[in-house]
């Protein structure tokens, strides 16, 4: 996936910026665990039906899971991507350490989006597809396939009204422009976990016992 | 294992089941209706009751059949019992560690294996990595798929699915038991091997509840049978009272 990407943007479509291919990958990974684990979480609960019929069995262990899941994916392609660098650059980069912290953030925030969109299903089933749609729009919202300052500082402001943007930053700013991410970013980004926790925590106790009569 | 009394105690339980008009709710037919202008009262939620005011206390040590027509709330029982559907009103309060072995089966996956599907089952029912080592070779040894250990429990036969799921609920050695025609879909020498497990798990296990259509069965093992129509109790005594009262009620 990643050698075809840096094929793609470099060789094709002659992206000139030799730090590009590295701003792409670093951003595209939390992108894709973001949108694969919320995705995956989404039909958790309706796929576990036969389980959840014959079992008891919390209903809030059903997205995590999923998001356990893809965080496998994201850390073992995190190790791919920094090999990459190195062959690239020779070098590691070297505020790394900084995804110490920004790996909890964001598949922390991931499951509390997860186990929102996991109740939704069960009593709006095409939620899974109204995902894909809005994970293609939001993506392109997003500075995934852009970095943020090579927009003018107008649509800046707009693109940080964006809760992806600031997960995204909390990996392209360490890896890519070896800068700490400010204080802004992380308590921004401890702000949504906290409110996609209150969302989907608050969704899951209302309704975890009535979920088993609509499945 | 600690001797705290185990106990089944639940008071005026009432469940309903919602009927939807749509069963399956999605954001584009509640477009299509919106645009169509379905009528509005016929989305409207009706109710059915399937279980409708029922109180029994089951002490410890005690063996229960449940019998009734199909659709009577027998399963619906036994799912409120541990746990998977809640009541709508009424004490549910039961002390004791529940195994409940539906005729869905313990919750397998499909795409495990017999050895996998354990392994996940017996953490589901609170069994430790340790303990559960152990469990898996008895387990195949008593179900006698050794040959099929290793294939993925969707090419099983229903046969061959309560085996496992019959095996493992009574290997966990757990103090409320509950089994949902669990003798249904085996072959006679199953049947037979099973029967032999039955009577030392109820030795075992503090409460052992029992859903048959076979009445011998109940006879067999129960000393209490409680009668369910309707999604209440029509009777609960002696097992032997409370057959004999349903034989002939069938016959009439």
């Amino acid at each position: 996936m990643m050698a075809v990407m840096a094929i793609a943007f470099t060789q094709i479509l002659k992206v000139k910026s030799e730090d590009y291919i590295l701003y792409l990958l670093c951003s595209l990974l939390p992108w894709t665990f973001l949108n694969e684990s919320v995705e995956a979480s989404a039909n958790s609960i309706i796929n576990s039906e036969p389980l959840l019929r014959s079992q008891y069995l919390p209903k809030i262990i059903f997205p995590i899971k999923e998001v356990a899941y893809s965080m496998v994916t994201f850390t073992l392609s995190l190790f791919a991507f920094l090999l990459f660098y190195f062959l690239y650059k020779f070098k590691f980069p070297l505020k790394i350490y900084y995804i110490i912290i920004s790996l909890p953030l964001i598949v922390i925030f991931s499951a509390g989006l997860g186990i929102l969109v996991s109740v939704m299903t069960v009593y709006i089933r095409d939620t899974q597809y109204l995902l894909s749609v809005l994970f293609r729009a939001w993506f392109y919202l997003t500075p995934v396939l852009y970095p943020l300052d090579i927009l003018p500082p107008d649509y800046q402001f707009y693109l940080l009204l964006n809760p992806a943007t600031h997960f995204i930053q909390l990996f392209t700013e360490p890896i890519h422009k070896n800068i700490s991410p400010g204080i802004f970013t992380y308590a921004i980004a401890t702000g949504l976990t906290i409110a996609s926790w209150v969302a989907g925590a608050y969704l899951m106790t209302r309704y975890e016992k009535k979920i088993i009569f609509r499945l | 294992m600690n001797n705290s009394p185990v106990y089944i105690n639940l008071k005026d339980i009432k469940l309903t089941f919602p009927l939807y008009s749509n069963n399956i709710p999605s954001f584009k037919s509640n477009i299509v209706n919106f645009i169509t202008r379905k009528d509005k009262k016929n989305s409207e939620k009706r109710i059915l009751n399937a279980i409708d005011n029922v109180s029994l206390k089951i002490n410890e040590n005690e063996t229960v059949g449940l019998i009734g027509r199909n659709g009577s709330g027998k399963s619906t029982l036994l799912r409120i019992i541990s746990k998977i559907y809640e009541p709508d009103s009424g004490v549910r309060d039961i002390k004791g560690k529940v195994v409940p072995l539906m005729t869905t089966g313990i919750g397998f996956n499909d795409n495990l294996d017999a050895i996998e599907n354990i392994k996940v089952g017996c953490l589901m029912m609170g069994l430790k990595k340790s303990e559960i080592k152990q469990k898996i070779e008895k387990i195949i040894e008593f179900t006698e798929l050794q040959d099929f250990a290793y294939l993925p429990i969707k090419y099983y036969s229903v046969g061959m699915r309560m085996r496992l799921g019959f095996a493992m609920a009574t290997e966990v050695e757990p103090e409320i038991l509950l089994l949902d025609e669990v003798f249904s879909g085996g072959d006679f020498y199953w049947i037979e091997k099973a029967n032999v497990r039955m009577k030392s798990v109820i030795e075992k296990a503090k409460i052992v509840l029992i859903v048959s259509h076979s009445l011998n069965e109940i006879s067999n093992f129960c000393t209490r049978t409680i009668w369910l129509s309707k999604g209440k109790v029509r009777l609960d005594g002696e097992t032997s009272d409370v057959l004999n009262q349903y034989q002939d009620t069938n016959e009439n």
